[in-house]
This record gives C-alpha cells, structure tokens and sequence, in this order.
C-alpha cells in the first residue's frame, strides 16, 4: 500500500520533530506492547506500559494509545466517547445519552466523553443511543474494566492528558503509531475496540493485504467503519469470530489463515492477553516473562525501558511463526 | 585496564563513537555497561578489539564488523552480526530474527534458541545456534556453514545456492530444493571445531542439508519446480 500521509499528518509530524533515532525508527512501523502481572500485588500496568511505549517511541511517533484494565466497577460499563475538538458535538452526545439512559455524571477529556450506564444494557444500543447520526462521534470503548485512551501525543502527553498516572489494574495493551495506509488522527489510532464486546481491544503491527476485500463484506453485512485503518478491520474480524461463538484463542488462530499481509498483534480481554503472529514472521513480537508477570512487545527494548536491570533476570523469546498464545489472570 | 563504556547517559551514537575511539588507540579489551537492549550498538569496528556487552543488546548490534570481537552477556535482537566481513559474535542468551544475516566471513555464536530466517543470504563464515531456530532460517544461503543444534522450523535452507546446513535436532517441512547430503568424517571434526568449544552439540543426531541445484537454472519445462518455489 502507499503512503500516502493527510495533511493533519504532517503537522503532527513536524510538531513532533519526527522520530528519536531516525536510523531505527525509520525501520520498524508501528510499537506494540502488553503486559499482565501474574498476582494481584505485581506491578501496577499503566505505569509498566507507560515506559515500555517510551521504549517504543521510534516506532510510533504518529500517535499512542492505550487499553487499560481497571477493577471492574460493580455492575456498570465505562463507555469513552471520542466528541472531537466540536463543543456542540460533545453536548449532542451528552444529550443523547442523558435522554436514553440514567446517568450520575459525565467528565470530559481531551475530546473524549466519559460517563456510566448499567451494565445490563446491551453495548450495540448505547452506541447507537449516543453516536445517533454524527459520523464525528465515535464510541472508543465500552468495559466493566476496559478504557481505551488514544490520541496524537507521545505516551508522556497521553499519561498527563488523561490523568492515567497510578491508574490501576493487572493487565493492558499499548500501541505507538507510525501511519503508512490510512491518516494520522485520534481516530485512526490504536487500540481500536472489538465493538460490540465490551472490554475486547487490539492493538496491530503490520497491514493486512486483504483489508479492502474483506472490509466490502463487512459492509455488505451491514457493519459500519469509522476510519480507513485496516487495524480497525482486524478488531472487527476477531469481534466477528467471538461471534459466531469462537473462543479467543480460536478466533486468533483463525485470523492467520483469514488474514492475508503481515500482522503482529495483541489482543486483551477483561482477565487475558493475547499474542497473534502471520505465517511468515514479518513483524516482531518477542515474549519476556517472569514468575512475577510477562510482557510482549515488538522490541526487547521496550521491556528494558520498563524494567531496567531488572529485565536481564526475564527469559525473552520470539512468538514462532503462524501462532497464537495467551495468559489469563 | 580494561577499558569501560557506561551506556547509561549516553545516546547510541555516542557510544558508537567513543567504541571506534578507544578501539583505534588500540584497546584489546572494552567493556560496555547498561546495554538496555539497545540497537544498533557496536557497528562498523574494524579494529581487532574484544567488546563486551555486560548484559542484552538491540537490534542490528555487532554488525558490519570487519575484526573486532563481541561478546553478549545477555541476549540479542534483530541481525545480531549481520553483514560482518571477519571478526566473531558469541551471544550467551537468545538471539531475535537474521542471526547473521548477509555474512560475508567471521563467525556468530548464539548459545540459546533464535527466531526466524537465521543466516538468510549468508555468503561467507559460520553461524552456530546452540538452541532451536525459526522458520526459513538458511533462506537463500549462498555459502558458508549455519549450524543448529536444536530443532528447525519449517523452510529450513529454502532456496539456497550453496553452503552446509547442519541440524542436531527434527526439521520441520524443509524448503525448496534443500536436500539431505550424506554426514562424512570431514563435517563430523568440523562440527566438533565449531561447537566444543562453546559446550554445545546436537540435541538428537546431525543432519546435513545442502543445495539440490534444481534452483540454479530456470527452465520453463521445469515451470511447476518453480510455482513451487515461488
């Protein structure tokens, strides 16, 4: 595919000053990382992936998100909503869901509209609820303990943005962004969410060739995209597989023969974390893990940012080609 | 004294500089601190220095190497000695994807398992791997020797011109026109040269692979020889 960057882009690009190390980051597209602590008392992931997206900085300069997972917060859903810089669009939405739902309060963000709603509606109704027919806004994600924070800052700025220093929780995905098939905007970057199932996201490293062929079938069914980022389709593939009662693993499995392209990618779920590679190994994922907790990453550098000396101590290995593997809490 | 380089502080480049400086005054011996995993460390030392790395390393690290020795205390990335015309890599931990990749002479040692395409497009000198490899590790390998004492993914030596591959473990579906040769008296002291030193030898029972040639010439006749390969 070309690379074709937007204008927005390129402004974002040159406010950055480009990638750090321009030798590496030239090389490799796209950082992703996740990390699970193996007990209750491990290290807390919103800070453990917040260096290792540092680490991963010169693979992403475009954008940075992350998925974290909180403690489930008891019988609601968390849903984030990305308003965009329109004032009008936030309040639109804010009515929207105010009207069709009993809600305590409501914060925003940076863009994003963030309230609760009762656990026991059905996830595709709260986003028709508050989408309604503005193709500005955009549902990010909808979790018992799943937030999904994304924007065009690096991890430093998104941290502060979001207010995510000491955030909780065991396990959690991050992605940094270098665009080379669709534009750089909050929206195209990652972790996208596997809608309609809550606390499912992915973050990707790679294309996925067949992402035109497979994204007119979608459609065809009636599923709506948001942006052009072929990643999007992957976390609609997988939401898909779940769909038609597939387990997590299987739903991986299958995706590396459905998907043609090269693909290194996470998937996290409420208690779980999962690793996925294409056939021919074209993109990185290595494995480092302890007794104490395991972390997945394009570059073993990203856990060394993470853990220091400490990180000579985690036996590393790269995920073979063509498989699937996850840990659960 | 040994020389020392503490990485902590110091951007990549930097280190870079201060390796060929001290290896151009002459040091036998320079020891690197807090490598992080960093990439691209060591590259381009032509001096006959021994550099060791008192932990993990990056990606691209000890390559384009022309004499200098390395030693990895830890682990290595991506194209662990790649391009290396002479000199000698030995990784004590694992090693990531292209183990060597491009070699032209000198050696890389790697005492644990690596990932995929170990010594793709070697075209000189020796890559030993002390664990397992990955999937079309040998890739269009042209000559030399690449050792594995572990087992091999699929598409092991696929493609390739010339050179010996040599497996101590199982080998998954080989690759395209990379035949069994038979194990002589010959490859038997150049193994034992090439992994006794480093306490290393074969999991089960050596297997020789090599080149069926069938690749060398296209000939349209031959056509389903290559959708095959292709």
């Amino acid at each position: 595919m070309c690379i074709a960057h937007t204008r927005d882009g390129e402004v974002a690009r040159r406010r950055r000053g480009g990638p750090v190390g321009s030798a590496v980051g030239s090389r490799g597209m796209c950082g992703i990382a996740g990390f699970l602590a193996k007990r209750a008392d491990g290290p807390v992931a919103s800070e453990v992936l917040g260096r290792m997206l540092t680490g991963l900085r010169t693979r992403g300069p475009d954008s940075t998100g992350l998925g974290l997972y909180e403690p489930a917060t008891n019988g609601h859903v968390t849903v984030r909503v990305w308003c965009g810089d329109d004032a009008a669009a936030a309040d639109a939405a804010r009515d929207r869901a105010r009207a069709a739902y009993d809600i305590d309060e409501f914060d925003f963000d940076s863009g994003v509209l963030r309230f609760r709603v009762d656990g026991a509606v059905a996830v595709a109704d709260i986003c028709r609820e508050v989408e309604g027919a503005d193709a500005t806004v955009e549902v990010f994600s909808v979790g018992r303990s799943l937030q999904i924070y994304k924007h065009v800052m690096d991890g430093t700025e998104l941290a502060r943005a979001y207010g995510l220093a000491g955030s909780p929780g065991r396990h959690g995905v991050g992605h940094t962004r270098l665009a080379t098939e669709s534009r750089v905007d909050v929206q195209h970057a990652h972790p996208f969410w596997a809608r309609p199932f809550a606390d499912i996201c992915v973050v990707h490293n790679g294309h996925i060739t067949n992402y035109h062929k497979l994204r007119r079938l979608y459609e065809m069914r009636g599923h709506r995209f948001f942006t052009g980022n072929d990643s999007e389709l992957l976390a609609l593939y997988l939401a898909h597989r779940l769909e038609e009662g597939a387990t997590i693993q299987e739903a991986m499995e299958a995706s590396i023969a459905d998907l043609d392209g090269s693909f290194s990618y996470l998937l996290a779920t409420a208690d779980g974390l999962g690793m996925c590679r294409d056939r021919v190994g074209s993109m990185p994922g290595i494995i480092a893990e302890t007794d104490d907790w395991v972390a997945v990453a394009s570059e073993p550098i990203a856990v060394h940012e993470a853990f220091g000396d400490a990180a000579e101590d985690a036996s590393f290995r790269e995920l073979g080609v063509g498989r699937a593997v996850m840990w659960t809490l | 004294m040994d020389a020392v380089v503490d990485c902590a502080g110091q951007t990549t480049r930097e280190v870079n500089r201060e390796l060929k400086r001290l290896a151009a005054e002459g040091a036998a011996e320079i020891r690197v601190l807090h490598p992080g995993a960093r990439h691209c460390l060591g590259v381009a030392i032509f001096e006959p220095v021994l550099i060791r790395f008192a932990g993990s390393v990056g990606y691209l690290c000890c390559t384009l190497g022309d004499g200098a020795r390395f030693e990895v205390e830890g682990d290595a990335g991506w194209s662990v000695g790649a391009d290396m015309h002479a000199g000698s890599v030995v990784v004590h931990g694992g090693a990531g994807t292209n183990v060597g990749a491009s070699m032209k002479g000198g050696s890389v040692v790697v005492k644990g398992s690596v990932g995929t395409r170990a010594g793709i497009a070697g075209k000189g000198g020796t890559v030993v791997v002390g664990g397992d490899a990955g999937y079309m590790s040998g890739f269009m390998f042209q000559k030399g020797v690449l050792v594995v004492c572990g087992d091999v993914d699929d598409g092991i030596g696929d493609s390739m011109y010339a050179g010996d591959i040599y497996v101590g473990g199982s080998i998954g579906e080989p690759g395209s026109d990379c035949v069994v040769r038979d194990l002589t008296d010959a490859d038997e002291r150049l193994l034992h040269e090439l992994c006794d030193p480093h306490g290393l030898g074969p999991k089960r029972a050596w297997t020789k692979l090599g080149s069926g040639g069938r690749l060398h010439n296209f000939d349209k006749r031959e056509f389903a020889i290559w959708r095959e390969a292709m």
